[in-house]
């Protein structure tokens, strides 16, 4: 034992009182950093302005969610993110009506969105969960991004450890770099709290209709999709907390353009999308009892069907209610909590409460109003057409498993946000 | 708690080192008593839910212990420790094997039996089979007396507690005997930081690195889907590489933990994908499970002393045996029938190169003979992997050109071959931590070892760790690198055995 104890011991502790000094010069260099450009707004530093990118992100959206004081959470995933405004105030001075926090991320699996639900019911300050949800989220998909891992969502996570990430973990360094490169190139922060988040920075430089094409080409659900009826049963638990725990609870199905609802017909998951919504109807009637709403806003109406092109023929850059096919914007999603909180104004025409009597009455209205669309839309109708005969609806169509397991979220999320 | 976390590092270690150097003064018996407070706290951290189970059986154990040394009539001591070893493994038949066992029984039987999951005890594979060592041992009369305290340090002592190297009593209280005090020393403080960061490095950044190739390559062959050919040899590949550096970094660490407070544990790893024989390939893989089970169980059950037909029958229960303490399942099993049977091959080799008078068959004979045991390894390691005998032959055929087209769970599948290709050149190629730091006895019985370890080449004598203040900052870069890594680490694959 204790071998070499004759040799000199001074380059022993020269060895060790650089590792200790370096080590601890490099930590408290990474931690300045991280705590100055602050890229999640975790630290309140104020030395530079809110960048959306980052204060968006999953750990982004674990520290408003950490912050707020208020009673509302919006959970769902980009849609909710890009067009529900929200923030981390709770009720501002002045202002009857409560800032609701957004809890939308992107690319958000199943599993993920359990976990927020589960972090907003071990909130006593939330009262009000608004659960935004669309016919794909439905997938037995219950891994970790990685940077939920990193978040306050994720349930392994112990506070010291998620103290040291964000000062040490690498993601947020790489992030506080980025977010320095951004302010240096003058790129605009764009980040407030309160305010809708501005995805004209993704969305100025093409046309709708090529944004379109990019959405059906990579986010639609694949050809033959079948939701999982046990992630539906899984909502019963949650309606049952709710309940419990004298929560209100909405849920809400979110809208999308009519070339974005035209796959459903292409790539025929139209049928499976209605089982998924009765089913979704029976859990939330038998559970609910009447007390958890379900808003129905998708469909083909005056909102999902804005032209591609406009009166001479010639391709729009944007649209009023829709980023692109799959992501409203902001001026919808108004429309949509003043349907569902009932406010003075309120479009009475759009979004169906579905219940075991309105949701049959819904589909065929959408139907209905699908077939109306394609006789009016068939140049728009051509344009799926023609993706799907390239066999690409859908990125996942033709994937293993295991590529859904690891590409779904990273994938949407380039798409959508980058 | 995990050596590669936050609470681990920057505050667990920092107040047990600075603890242990405080208790110093005070003699061996508040040092010890210091480590073992730590440890405990250390294996309660997680779940404490197991921490009375642990010292239940320490203190069973350590009765036992101490009625196996009496004069007692030999069939008394004979009693006792038939029932001590039957106690071990039925608690540890209990947590561990019981699913397993009632799964196996309802199959055969058509009863309906279940069992519910129970939660494994963090390390209950290794402390069971460290005082089952222990209890053999004392019946053999080869066990100096210990005191509790001395006792439930070995047992707990929390660098070797959950996952091993598996430590005998002796390796370690050895070391404390006729001691006045534990102390600090700088040097070893310093030897053991190195192999310490060395093994986090391995785990953190080349490990969990190559995991999600594991995860993707498996996860698609146990979703019943063929996999093409290249991605199956990176699935592959990528497992067997982080396998290695997985367990040996976790082994690198503790052996480094345990050098920080100037005690050393025996060597795990010798660079085992140098081998050139299965049985090369053992004696430097685990190389404390293969000692264990060699003096055990193998040398108990005869080893070659009866013959060849019993050698190559103790081999097979043997290995059978190794399989089985590794997990539950039909998989585990096989893979160490599998193991068991490529050694009586090596064996019957080994016979018949004897006879014919064959020696050493230059450096072609001794390329081919590593690519065949690596190949027999990597086979093995697909079977260890799979959760089902389905997954493994689905992967099997793939890699070895049965399936005609599959899916290639991996992007760019050929590129990250040709880097995992180049990691276990490296692999091969380099010289080990041990080599690293030859000079400083990198672990229990290193002089002894050494004569069968060649140091590193002269040209690389640059590789050779020297203590300065250049190595300490290069060092320190490396760890601070890692420490930004930590939060993606996934557990250690061998906390599961």
């Amino acid at each position: 034992m204790n071998p070499n104890h004759a040799d000199d011991v001074r380059p022993y502790r020269s060895f060790l009182l650089a590792f200790v000094g370096t080590s601890a010069a490099l930590l408290s260099g990474m931690a300045a950093l991280n705590v100055v450009v602050d890229p999640y707004t975790s630290w309140n530093s104020r030395v530079f302005p809110g960048v959306w990118d980052f204060a968006t992100s999953r750990v982004g959206k674990g520290e408003i969610f950490h912050a707020y004081s208020g009673e509302t959470a919006l959970v769902g995933n980009s849609r909710v993110m890009l067009g529900i405004r929200g923030g981390a105030e709770g009720s501002p001075a002045g202002d009857d009506a409560e800032v609701p926090c957004n809890l939308g991320i992107a690319g958000a699996s199943y599993g993920e969105l359990q976990e927020i639900l589960r972090c907003c019911l071990d909130r006593p300050n939330i009262r009000r969960i608004l659960f935004f949800v669309d016919f794909q989220t439905f997938r037995e998909e219950y891994q970790f991004n990685e940077s939920f891992s990193l978040s306050r969502f994720n349930p392994a996570k112990a506070p010291f450890d998620h103290l040291c990430d964000l000062v040490w973990n690498y993601h947020t360094s790489q992030d506080s770099f980025e977010k320095l490169g951004m302010v240096v190139r003058g790129i605009p922060a764009d980040f407030t709290a309160t305010a809708c988040p501005i995805p004209e920075r993704q969305c100025a430089k093409e046309s709708f209709a090529v944004r379109t094409e990019k959405i059906i080409r990579n986010v639609t659900a694949e050809r033959g999709f079948q939701y999982s009826p046990a992630t539906v049963e899984k909502l019963r638990e949650l309606i049952r907390h709710c309940r419990q725990q004298n929560v209100e609870l909405v849920l809400a199905i979110n809208p999308t353009h009519a070339t974005f609802l035209e796959t459903y017909w292409q790539g025929g998951t139209w049928t499976e999308y209605q089982r998924w919504a009765r089913h979704l109807t029976r859990v939330v009637q038998e559970e609910g009892e009447g007390a958890v709403a379900l808003w129905d806003f998708n469909g083909f109406h005056q909102y999902t069907t804005e032209s591609l092109t406009d009166a001479n023929g010639k391709a729009v850059t944007g649209v009023e209610w829709f980023w692109e096919p799959s992501h409203y914007t902001c001026a919808l999603g108004d429309r949509m909590l003043q349907r569902i909180s009932g406010a003075p104004g309120a479009d009475p025409n759009f979004g169906t409460r579905l219940t075991p009597e309105t949701v049959e009455g819904q589909l065929a209205t959408m139907e209905a109003g699908h077939d109306l669309w394609a006789t009016r839309h068939a140049g728009e109708v051509q344009l799926v057409q023609q993706i799907a005969a390239t066999g690409r609806i859908g990125f996942l169509q033709q994937a293993t498993h295991a590529e859904v397991q690891t590409a779904a979220a990273p994938a949407a999320e380039e798409t959508v946000i980058r | 708690m995990l050596f590669s976390s936050y609470v681990f590092i920057l505050l667990f270690l920092p107040i047990t080192l600075i603890g242990f150097a405080l208790c110093s003064p005070a003699g061996t018996r508040a040092s010890m008593l210091w480590l073992l407070i730590a440890s405990a706290f250390f294996y309660g951290f997680w779940n404490p839910i197991h921490l009375p189970l642990f010292a239940a059986s320490a203190l069973i154990n350590f009765g036992l212990g101490r009625f196996l040394r009496t004069s007692a009539p030999k069939w008394q001591r004979n009693a006792a420790l038939a029932g001590g070893i039957a106690a071990n493994l039925a608690v540890i038949s209990y947590y561990k094997y019981a699913g397993f066992f009632a799964e196996v029984f309802a199959g055969l039987t058509g009863a309906g039996i279940t069992f519910d999951k129970v939660i494994l005890p963090l390390g209950i594979s290794f402390f069971t089979f460290q005082q089952i060592g222990y209890l053999v041992d004392t019946w053999r009369h080869q066990v100096r007396p210990y005191t509790l305290l001395e006792y439930a340090f070995f047992v707990m002592f929390f660098p070797h507690l959950i996952a091993g190297p598996v430590v005998q009593h002796n390796d370690l209280l050895d070391q404390v005997e006729g001691k006045q005090k534990l102390k600090l020393h700088t040097r070893d403080l310093a030897v053991g930081l190195v192999i310490f960061v060395l093994g986090l490095m391995k785990k953190v950044a080349i490990a969990d690195s190559i995991q999600p190739y594991v995860g993707n390559v498996f996860g698609t062959a146990a979703a019943g889907h063929s996999v093409g050919m290249t991605s199956a040899w990176v699935g592959v590949l990528a497992y067997t590489l982080q396998l290695y550096f997985d367990f040996s970094g976790y082994s690198d660490m503790a052996i480094g933990l345990a050098r920080m407070f100037s005690f050393q544990l025996p060597l795990n790893f010798n660079s085992p994908y140098k081998a050139t024989s299965i049985i090369d390939f053992w004696r430097r893989w685990h190389i404390t499970l293969s000692v264990f089970l060699r003096d055990y169980l193998y040398i108990p059950l005869g080893g070659s002393r009866c013959g060849p037909v019993r050698r190559y029958a103790n081999l097979l229960i043997t290995m059978t045996l190794g399989g089985l303490w590794h997990g539950a399942g039909w998989t585990f099993i096989l893979w160490g029938a599998f193991h068991g049977g490529l050694l009586c091959v090596n064996h019957c080799w080994n016979a018949v190169k004897k006879h014919f008078g064959w020696g050493d068959l230059g450096w072609a004979g001794r390329t081919v003979a590593w690519g065949l045991t690596f190949v027999a390894v990597v086979v093995g390691w697909v079977l260890f992997r799979a959760e089902r005998l389905e997954t493994a032959q689905s992967l099997l055929a793939s890699m070895f050109g049965f399936v005609d087209e599959g899916a290639e769970p991996v992007r760019k599948a050929k590129t990250i071959l040709v880097g995992l290709l180049a990691l276990l050149g490296a692999t091969v190629l380099l010289p080990n931590t041990q080599q690293l730091l030859a000079r400083f006895e990198p672990a229990l019985g290193w002089k002894k070892l050494a004569e069968h370890i060649p140091p590193a080449p002269a040209w690389m004598a640059w590789y050779s760790w020297q203590p300065s203040a250049a190595r300490g900052a290069l060092l320190a870069v490396g760890f601070v690198g890692v420490v930004a890594m930590l939060t993606r680490v996934k557990e250690f694959l061998y906390f599961q055995f």
